[in-house]
């Protein structure tokens, strides 16, 4: 089904998130965490060298699209999503219908490439129906999961990144801030980032779980890391 | 290093050893309260941050909505102030002056939206420029004092694409300062060798003239050169004009001579004159009339032995 046949799902031109811009864009930067993780998590770790050469860039998928295409799908649809439908709180539907954006995009990516034993995982972890090809489409928010808690969990460990995200680049020297980002994010066998520090790997092991608590003792001096803890308290739909 | 850092360490390491497929889950049991609290609260944060890519640079709300029933909706929604338009047009007036490229700005929603300070975005040809306005400072003059690293550290910090930050105080001409990615980090200064605070190195001009001048360090528009035939040999005076910028380089090295740190640095280059100046202002202008490839290579040597 698509939107042309769904007359309650038009964008809303007074839609209440455009009202409060600043709960947005946080509900946008969630989601496009939440995008990043279900693409990436799927692939071979991402080297380092690649993922510095595309700082800045689109990294697409088979198919053609980017976290920042399906982005912008998940935008429109959480734009689209009328508030007296509305059950839970934004920022969970958010966090919810990025999940199935993303997870769409990749089943039609490796559409016929996946090996059985994929296909198998599949179901597991997509609570969806193929996505449309209309970019309109916006039947998967239906089939949210039922965990609306897990999914504000989701929300704030996703917020509680960023200001670590944030942090690191305030407060890490160079190679400090890579062995971080190489280990924490990127997930590059530590083996492998020693070797192009000219580190064994006990050591960057070591050094990221230095850099890791520094950053978080930061985090819990930090208003807005400390904030999110409380976002349960603020359930306003 | 204390015995309890050293068990978390472990953990820490079993745990990545996991998440690369070449070790079982490590327990907690060994771990006391406390060392077993921070154990988890690194390994969630560890589960909760793979797969973020941390180069990436989220599109704005107004890019996201581009071209899309939307997009009217937005404007609607937030409409920008007067005063804001004016100055947005009068920035992208001054930009368009600058017109080998494509010029394109709007207002940087993205970095409201997470408490960053820049209030536009302009696009000049593949180079986003990030522009700060700043109406808590008196005069054009406060640019040059301003600390780059307060202003433009967490610019660049957020958004990782931006190519330039500058900071533009709203006067009639719109006086500016732009400050590049290495201006927000100390620095070994030369040849002293001391560690610098940021600072902010080049001058404060109008928009136009501070944009063309960064743009031109970043990516340098290059034009034919005036064909050498055009001018004649008797309008130039060479000797003059050798004599003049052997002059000058002579006394930028003795300059740097008296700060240097190294003894014999000092002696060395503080001890240059002019004889050091006459000799390089005779070797350029017997190079122009013409002197050959080894002669020329012989007294560069002789001079270099000399020194």
């Amino acid at each position: 089904m698509t939107m042309a046949t769904n007359p309650s799902r038009r964008p809303l031109p007074d839609h209440p998130l455009l009202q409060e811009r600043a709960r947005l864009e946080a509900i946008l930067d969630v989601m496009y965490i939440q995008i990043q993780k279900e693409l990436h998590h799927r692939r071979a770790p991402v080297s380092r060298a690649g993922a510095r050469a595309g700082r800045g860039d689109e990294q697409g998928l088979p198919g053609g699209e980017s976290a920042d295409d399906v982005l912008q799908k998940a935008a429109v649809a959480l734009l689209s999503y009328p508030p007296s439908e509305l059950t839970t709180t934004w920022e969970a539907l958010a966090v919810g219908i990025a999940q199935n954006k993303a997870k769409g995009s990749l089943r039609l990516a490796t559409r016929g490439r996946r090996s059985s034993a994929d296909a198998d995982d599949v179901p597991d972890r997509i609570n969806l129906v193929p996505l449309s090809s209309d970019d309109d489409s916006i039947d998967l928010i239906d089939s949210l999961p039922a965990d609306e808690e897990a999914l504000e969990r989701e929300f704030i460990e996703s917020r509680q990144q960023q200001v670590l995200l944030r942090l690191a680049r305030e407060l890490l020297d160079d190679r400090e801030r890579r062995i971080y980002f190489d280990i924490h994010h990127l997930g590059i066998n530590k083996a492998e980032v020693g070797r192009t520090l000219g580190l064994t790997g006990q050591r960057v092991g070591q050094i990221y779980h230095k850099v890791a608590e520094r950053l978080l003792n930061a985090a819990h001096n930090d208003p807005t890391f400390r904030m999110l803890s409380n976002f349960t308290e603020r359930r306003t739909p | 290093m204390t015995a309890s850092d050293d068990r978390v360490d472990a953990v820490i390491e079993a745990f990545l050893d996991h998440l690369d497929g070449s070790g079982e889950l490590p327990s907690l049991d060994d771990l006391d309260p406390q060392e077993r609290a921070s154990a988890e609260e690194l390994i969630a944060s560890l589960k909760a941050g793979r797969g973020i890519d941390p180069y990436a640079s989220r599109p704005s709300l107004e890019q996201l909505l581009a071209g899309t029933p939307l997009e009217p909706a937005l404007q609607q929604a937030e409409p920008t102030s007067q005063s804001s338009i004016d100055l947005l047009d009068e920035v992208r007036d001054q930009l368009t002056l600058y017109t080998p490229f494509h010029v394109d700005v709007w207002h940087d929603a993205a970095a409201s939206g997470i408490g960053v300070r820049s209030d536009l975005v302009a696009l000049i040809g593949a180079q986003r420029l990030r522009i700060q306005v700043r109406d808590d400072i008196v005069g054009a003059w406060e640019l040059a004092r301003l600390d780059p690293a307060a202003v433009a550290g967490p610019v660049y910090g957020a958004f990782p694409d931006t190519a330039g930050v500058i900071v533009v105080y709203a006067d009639e001409e719109l006086s500016s300062v732009a400050i590049d990615p290495f201006d927000t980090e100390f620095c070994i200064e030369t040849p002293g060798g001391t560690s610098e605070r940021p600072t902010v190195h080049r001058p404060v001009l109008p928009l136009a003239d501070t944009v063309r001048a960064y743009l031109d360090e970043l990516a340098p528009v290059l034009v034919a050169t005036i064909d050498a035939g055009v001018s004649f040999a008797g309008e130039v005076d060479a000797t003059a004009i050798a004599g003049e910028a052997a002059r000058r380089a002579v006394e930028s090295v003795v300059g740097d001579g008296r700060r240097a740190k190294i003894d014999a640095k000092q002696v060395s280059w503080g001890a240059l004159g002019q004889r050091e100046v006459d000799a390089l202002s005779d070797l350029v202008v017997d190079a122009l009339a013409g002197l050959d490839q080894p002669m020329l290579a012989a007294r560069v040597a002789a001079l270099t032995d000399a020194a």
